[in-house]
């Protein structure tokens, strides 16, 4: 009604004033014009405002909290050094130099070491280790053949133990692939600093955040035709391009550019601003990783940690700064060395340094590493079971880009001693049997014994390669690397069973599956009568194995594989016993390993601790262990597992080995000579070989002829030590005849010393008759009754 | 030397019927002595033959194989470590940090020095020592169990090993 009302007046208002409508419409027009100018205006105010707003929210939000997704990086065992420890001169020179040291006359800082004949002088880097923060230090070695000798402060003062800060042996990346190596600003050279803002913005110090020089000489330039889009960035500006914009180059990114530096420089103080720039910068390409920051271009481009940079390489990394690829020292050498050399003379010109120090910093080369420090991946088949275990523990995430540190067990001096011998005995071995351009694929890893650690890792021939890891997912057939787990469940029944128990190796015909019948078949086709158990394993004899194992049982026998380790699937056919059982290399060392240690099981681990960027500890992998087996049960396999390697299929291994070296193992070779294993420990390493075809094809070499000889020349070149075949307290040792099955004494003809489990020796014995000495024994003992 | 042993023996062996137990006797001691004056000279066809010795790790591939005997397989003694010394000093720290309560970092040391050496029996003790007091009392058991295995050769963390594996056993019940 009101609005009616209201309207009607308005029309009797209007017919009464029409003349003077044509005025006020005009002025009306102007009013409303100039309201929709403001609204507009302050519409425009709001949003640039709200938009001002939620760019300083996002602007502080990034830069304040965690600005990157930091990779997680790998370190392998760090080296112990103690005297009399096995370590030759050559090994720790490998090592230092794995470590980026360099070698100098004098020593004077961290990461260096000197020759000084049989000497080697080290001045170690600071560490932080999982259990203790280790400062520098220097220390003398000298070294006697493959020994440490003496370890000794340079004052000649005795050291008990030294370690080495671990090799970074590789990284888990984020998917975008960016590595870096935040460096605080603290620790940053005083001189890489001031260079790069004498070069690259010599304000800095001064502005708020952008040159107006900068930018007018910029715009000048830019507005000329087919010129291209110029700089004159602050570093301020650098770094808000590199953090929030894209690449794109317009002009109203540039204003967004300005702004946004404007608004940093509110917020951040000066050496906030630079120490995100200098973790920020792209500095170069390693294969698919982007190289950020100067302390990940440190190791990429010299392999040395950023503190112990000289001014030639500091000049080096400030010159990249304007352009990485375009002055990229590894490809464009000649281009890069000159914009270095710019680099160090207005360093002198801006009084930084003085001519002479200038001059000599100019006439060293490049002085890069020989190969980058930062290889994404020396040693791929290691890394994938170190993420594997790591899997298990956290997610993709946390491993990608919570910046962790983790700690594994890798050795590299073992890993670069496994990788020679598959890299030299391989094509010798295939030469010798005539195979050309055939490819036999081989497998390895080493353990400690003991402590179960894997040490090193062979995923295929080409060991560097990253692909088909075989050590731990070619699952092929063991072979007679299962026998071991057969004799041990017999000798577990010391009632039923010993070393000495005649096993009948006479040929058998057992129903297996689908009506068929199994008859297997010794190697040489011929069949033996009854032998000893020992003499049955040594010389690794099927039918009287397969004859033992039937009578044992195939579920006691996949029992027993159970309990000294294996988790994967176990077919229950007679064959089994001579192993139709398909394992990884992985899972053979997890088995023989709990042989190795004495009856006890230890889960395999290449990890042992984890800890956060900030050096906190997030999870430790402690040492764990269960008896799973007697140890004199145990004693009695090892003793057997030796016989293999003294007088049975093993035995060839004493052409590498000292005679004095004990070690015990067994020789797997599977149906047509597909697979060829050797599995075997001595006190301190345990190591598993395997090769074979990936494509399942025959091979002209059996476990003893092909994988043993790689396994005896690796243990050859660890310097294996003797396995300490200690007896335990339940076991006796006693001379018998072990083909009679009676007592006997030293000296008698065909007598032996043979362990057996306390009571379980035979009562009887054999009259003695044999060597002249025995004969005379025997005819004086006659002489006497 | 050798026929001074072998040929009288054969002889004798074939008249050894005929001769009354005290000519034997009298024979037997002759022959004793004058084949123990010879010992020294005797040889033995199972004596060892001399081995080849060779550097391990040195040995070339193409070698012919060991003709000696396989060497006897027998059960040796537990052998000191290169490590000893600094494994004692591991452990003084490890113990130290035990004693202090901090189980976490005397663990982390006795790991340390169980890669220096895992077959030093007080290593375990320590780390079996720390599992329990951390009550972890399942694999502080298997721990100590295990340096039971490496104690044959000293006796006193032998003891210390079975008092706490009594400890830990009683602790369960």
């Amino acid at each position: 009604m009101v609005f009616r009302r209201k309207r009607a007046l308005a029309k009797k208002k209007t017919s009464k004033t029409r003349k003077k409508l044509t005025k006020t419409k005009r002025r009306g027009l102007t009013v409303v014009l100039k309201k929709l100018v403001i609204k507009g205006l302050f519409a425009l105010l709001v949003i640039g405002l709200v938009a001002l707003v939620v760019l300083d929210y996002r602007l502080t939000q990034r830069f304040s909290g965690n600005k990157w997704s930091l990779p997680s990086h790998v370190y392998s065992r760090s080296l112990e050094l103690y005297e009399g420890r096995d370590l030759s001169r050559d090994g720790l020179i490998w090592e230092l130099k794995k470590l980026g040291y360099r070698r100098v006359t004098t020593l004077d800082a961290p990461g260096q070491y000197r020759l000084q004949g049989p000497r080697i002088d080290v001045h170690s880097r600071t560490f932080e280790f999982w259990d203790e923060s280790k400062p520098a230090q220097t220390f003398t070695l000298t070294f006697q053949g493959s020994q440490l000798a003496l370890l000794r402060t340079l004052k000649g003062e005795s050291l008990t133990l030294v370690r080495l800060e671990p090799l970074r042996i590789g990284g888990i990346y984020p998917t975008h692939l960016e590595d870096r190596l935040p460096v605080r600003l603290e620790e940053l050279p005083p001189m890489l600093l001031e260079g790069l803002i004498a070069v690259e913005d010599r304000n800095f110090y001064q502005h708020y955040g952008i040159s107006i020089r900068g930018i007018s000489r910029a715009l000048v330039n830019n507005l000329r035709p087919g010129s291209a889009i110029q700089g004159g960035s602050t570093i301020t500006q650098q770094l808000v391009k590199n953090l929030y914009l894209s690449q794109d180059r317009n002009l109203l990114r540039k204003g967004l550019e300005a702004v946004m530096a404007l608004m940093l420089e509110q917020h951040y103080s000066k050496g906030e601003i630079i120490e995100a720039y200098i973790n920020e910068i792209y500095l170069g390409q390693a294969g698919k990783r982007a190289i950020h920051g100067f302390g990940m271009a440190s190791q990429h481009y010299f392999n040395q940690p950023l503190a112990e940079l000289e001014l030639h390489q500091i000049a080096l990394l400030v010159a990249m700064a304007k352009g990485a690829s375009y002055y990229d020292p590894r490809r464009n050498g000649e281009r890069a060395l000159q914009r270095r050399n710019l680099v160090i003379s207005q360093l002198a010109e801006q009084g930084l340094i003085n001519d002479a120090v200038a001059r000599k910093a100019s006439q060293q080369g490049l002085d890069l590493s020989v190969r980058p420090g930062t290889r994404t991946n020396p040693f791929p088949a290691y890394l994938d079971l170190v993420k594997r275990q790591l899997r298990q523990d956290y997610g993709e995430e946390d491993l990608s880009s919570g910046g962790l540190r983790v700690f594994t067990h890798f050795d590299p001096q073992i890993q670069r001693q496994l990788e020679s011998v598959i890299n030299t005995r391989l094509p010798a071995l295939e030469r010798q049997k005539d195979l050309q351009g055939e490819s036999v694929e081989a497998a390895s890893l080493v353990v400690k014994v003991g402590t179960a650690e894997v040490l090193a890792l062979a995923g295929g021939r080409g060991a560097s390669f990253a692909g088909f890891n075989r050590a731990l997912d070619a699952r092929r057939p063991i072979g007679s690397t299962v026998k071991p787990a057969v004799y041990l469940t017999a000798l577990e029944r010391s009632n039923d069973y010993t070393l000495i128990s005649p096993i009948s190796d006479e040929p058998i015909a057992i129903a297996a599956e689908h009506g068929e019948t199994w008859r297997p078949q010794n190697f040489d086709r011929k069949n033996h009568g009854e032998v000893p158990l020992y003499q049955a394993m040594g010389q690794s004899y099927n039918l009287a194995t397969a004859r033992l194992g039937m009578a044992l049982g195939l579920d006691r026998i996949a029992e027993t594989l159970r309990r000294l380790g294996y988790e994967g699937q176990l077919p229950q056919v007679p064959a089994l016993t001579l192993g139709a059982v398909s394992m990884s290399p992985f899972d053979v060392a997890s088995i023989y390993h709990t042989i190795a240690a004495g009856g006890f099981y230890s889960p395999l681990a290449s990890i042992h601790s984890v800890y956060s960027a900030e050096n906190q500890p997030l999870k430790n992998y402690p040492y764990s262990v269960e008896r799973r087996f007697d140890e004199g049960s145990i004693h009695l396999l090892q003793y057997a597992m030796q016989v293999v390697m003294r007088e049975g299929t093993g035995r060839s291994v004493y052409r590498y080995l000292d005679n004095d070296i004990a070690v015990a193992g067994k020789t797997g070779t599977s149906n047509d000579q597909r697979d060829s294993w050797f599995s075997g420990f001595g006190d301190d390493y345990l190591a598993v070989v395997w090769l074979g075809r990936d494509d399942n094809g025959k091979m002209p070499f059996t476990g003893s002829s092909g994988a043993l000889q790689l396994w005896s020349e690796l243990m050859a070149g660890l310097k294996v030590r003797p396995l300490a075949f200690t007896r335990p307290e339940n076991i006796t040792y006693h001379w018998v005849n072990p083909q009679l099955g009676l007592l006997s004494e030293e000296g008698c003809e065909g007598a032996r010393s043979i362990p057996f489990a306390a009571g379980s020796e035979p009562v009887e014995s054999v009259t003695c008759r044999s060597w002249r000495g025995g004969q005379f024994i025997d005819w004086f003992k006659g002489l006497l009754k | 030397m050798v026929l001074v042993t072998y040929v009288p023996f054969a002889y004798f062996e074939r008249a050894r019927h005929f001769i009354p137990l005290i000519f034997r006797l009298a024979l037997a001691l002759t022959i004793a002595i004058v084949t123990s004056a010879c010992a020294p000279l005797q040889t033995s066809t199972s004596a060892p033959a001399p081995v080849e010795s060779r550097q391990s790790g040195q040995a070339s591939p193409e070698a012919t194989p060991h003709k000696a005997a396989p060497k006897k397989i027998a059960p040796a003694r537990q052998t000191s470590s290169p490590a000893q010394k600094a494994v004692t000093s591991l452990l003084q720290e490890g113990w130290a940090n035990y004693r202090l309560g901090n189980y976490p970092r005397a663990m982390a040391i006795a790991e340390r020095a169980q890669r220096l050496d895992p077959q030093r029996a007080e290593i375990y003790l320590l780390l079996a020592s720390s599992h329990f007091a951390q009550g972890k009392r399942g694999l502080a058991e298997q721990l100590a169990q295990r340096g039971l295995s490496f104690s044959q050769s000293d006796a006193m963390i032998r003891r210390k090993l079975q008092s706490l594996l009594a400890q830990i056993q009683g602790a369960v019940l």
